[in-house]
């Protein structure tokens, strides 16, 4: 099953986390000036920055009303036009014009 | 007068926001993995990781489901209601040309048909007043006093 809005946002907020995280790698490695964590570092987060990328991709395809949504939508629709058909008979043709 | 964006365009928006802070954090890492990086550098990406997680916060308060039905109801009763105002307008029960004659028309019919009922009314009313009052008149008028002079010479 595709992921929902949900999933993807809660991806993103882990990516972000982790990107911070790279980020504090990278600073320490370049001052400690360790070559490897910082080689390390920086792969990680064009890895983290990739998937950032693909997941808000996504999410701006994504149909923020699913079809689970229309179902709800249509019946909620369904009771609100009842109700204004039922101000509509108490009218007479008068009050139209 | 205040304009209702919907949500999708803002949801859009804060995407975007997100995609600028991706691409501000890619030409940072660029710079510092060319060994150019200064503490400028690793400030602005903390800058940028924080203003990403302000705006997915953002976001997450943007309560996606309830608003994303109410713009999909609002959208649907505004079709629904303006098939309904073109249909009525093709049948020419509601043409925004006919309204105000129609009621001009319909204003003055009844003026006339009041008027003539009030006539008629009044001249039941005036014929029923002459015989009513001309008998009761007759009936309770007391009789009249002879005048002083014509006493006298009684």
């Amino acid at each position: 099953m595709a992921d929902t809005i949900q999933t993807r946002m809660e991806k993103i907020e882990n990516y972000i986390h982790n990107l911070a995280a790279t980020a504090n790698q990278l600073k320490a490695a370049s001052f400690v000036e360790n070559d490897k964590m910082h080689g390390y570092a920086i792969k990680q987060s064009e890895i983290l920055l990739n998937e950032l990328d693909k997941e808000i991709s996504n999410l701006k395809r994504m149909n923020i009303t699913d079809e689970l949504m229309e179902k709800e939508i249509n019946t909620k629709m369904i009771l609100i036009l009842e109700e204004a058909r039922k101000i509509v008979d108490k009218r007479t043709p008068q009050q139209f014009l | 007068m205040t304009q209702t964006i919907n949500l999708e365009t803002r949801f859009t928006e804060h995407l975007k926001t997100l995609e600028n802070e991706i691409r501000s954090i890619r030409e940072n890492m660029q710079i510092i993995s060319s060994g150019k990086g200064r503490t400028g550098h690793f400030n602005k990406i903390s800058e940028n990781i924080q203003r990403m997680k302000e705006t997915l916060l953002i976001i997450k308060r943007l309560n996606l489901r309830d608003e994303a039905i109410n713009d999909q109801i609002n959208k649907k009763i505004k079709e629904t209601l303006d098939n309904a105002i073109k249909s009525l307008k093709e049948k020419d029960i509601l043409k925004e040309t006919n309204i105000p004659q129609q009621t001009n028309e319909m204003r003055i019919l009844n003026e006339i048909r009041i008027t003539n009922e009030m006539q008629k009314m009044d001249e039941i009313q005036v014929s029923s007043n002459d015989i009513g009052v001309s008998e009761k008149k007759l009936a309770e008028s007391p009789v009249p006093e002879p005048q002083s002079e014509l006493r006298e010479v009684i």
